[in-house]
């Protein structure tokens, strides 16, 4: 039997200085959630170059919209917090909008590394609400790179996973040069992706869940009850 | 990006192919600038409680002294 809930939690490699090390991308609980507001700016950046305290302020500041957002979803009882749940919240109503939070981490950070808000619209697409990184990391305090670019990515592999043709969101002045790289094309302010760019930033991600070139989900691992 | 098998198993020679592997693939040169949002979303941004204001003069209590 497929099964989608197993592809996440998913492991992966991001750089920390030139070393490849793991991180572990996941659906958020409340407290995760939560937990990014107290995410604090470095002080350090106080003194030093001003539009990386800028830069990390700004994903402070949008962590803790998406925070105040998820607050929201939370209370009209529209949140998933595993891709199993967000697959039963679709099953009982199709044209229902859900919310999910993801997050990264690591053994060796003590805060998460970063999240994304997104949100299943009613016709089946995914849309990117928000996406961030620790301020430390935004503010170059810490040398850590591919955050970003993974969880674009899985945002990808989810849409996979759950079969939706399309994933969309809104590029700001910053963010669009990043959508272009990705993407290959110009992005002024509003990006989508469609099937085959899914397809394609998802098998980046995690190359084993797409062998030869086709998408498959491991089985699922199911122990048999012995009838007595 | 994920592999096949945890970093910490990896020899020296699979560790340096999984960097030239990442750099392929554009971690190493991650320009994501830590932050991407709706704007529209910025609407949220307003306080969620009322500021606190003094209690106006006409509320307040005097103490009366028997």
């Amino acid at each position: 039997m497929l099964n989608a809930e197993s592809v996440i939690p998913i492991t992966f490699t991001v750089a920390r200085g030139e070393e490849p090390v793991e991180a572990v991308l996941d659906f958020a609980q409340h407290e995760d959630v939560i937990s990014t507001t107290r995410w604090r700016v470095p002080r350090v950046l106080d003194e030093g170059d001003l539009a990386l305290r800028f830069r990390a302020a700004d994903a402070r500041e949008l962590a803790m919209l998406a925070a105040k957002r998820w607050r929201h979803y939370r209370t009209s009882a529209t949140t998933a917090h595993t891709l199993d749940q967000l697959q039963q919240l679709i099953a009982c109503d199709q044209e229902g909008e859900y919310c999910f939070h993801l997050k990264v981490t690591a053994d060796w950070f003590p805060a998460s590394l970063g999240g994304a808000m997104v949100r299943r619209t009613w016709c089946h697409h995914l849309m990117l609400d928000f996406m961030f990184v620790h301020p430390s990391i935004s503010g170059r305090r810490v040398d850590v790179r591919g955050v970003g670019l993974s969880i674009f990515q899985s945002v990808c592999l989810i849409a996979k996973c759950l079969g939706c043709p399309l994933v969309w969101g809104e590029a700001t002045k910053d963010s669009s040069t990043f959508y272009e790289k990705q993407l290959h094309r110009m992005v002024r302010d509003r990006f989508e992706i469609d099937s085959d760019e899914i397809d394609k930033l998802a098998a980046q991600f995690a190359p084993h869940l797409f062998p030869q070139g086709k998408f498959k989900l491991p089985l699922k691992r199911r122990t048999s009850k012995i009838k007595s | 990006m994920t592999t096949s098998k945890p970093i910490s198993q990896m020899t020296p020679a699979e560790k340096a192919v999984l960097v030239v592997r990442m750099k392929a693939a554009g971690i190493y040169d991650d320009d994501f600038v830590g932050f991407l949002g709706n704007v529209n979303h910025l609407l949220w941004a307003v306080p969620e409680h009322q500021a606190r204001t003094r209690k106006p003069v006409a509320r307040k209590r005097t103490k009366v002294i028997a």
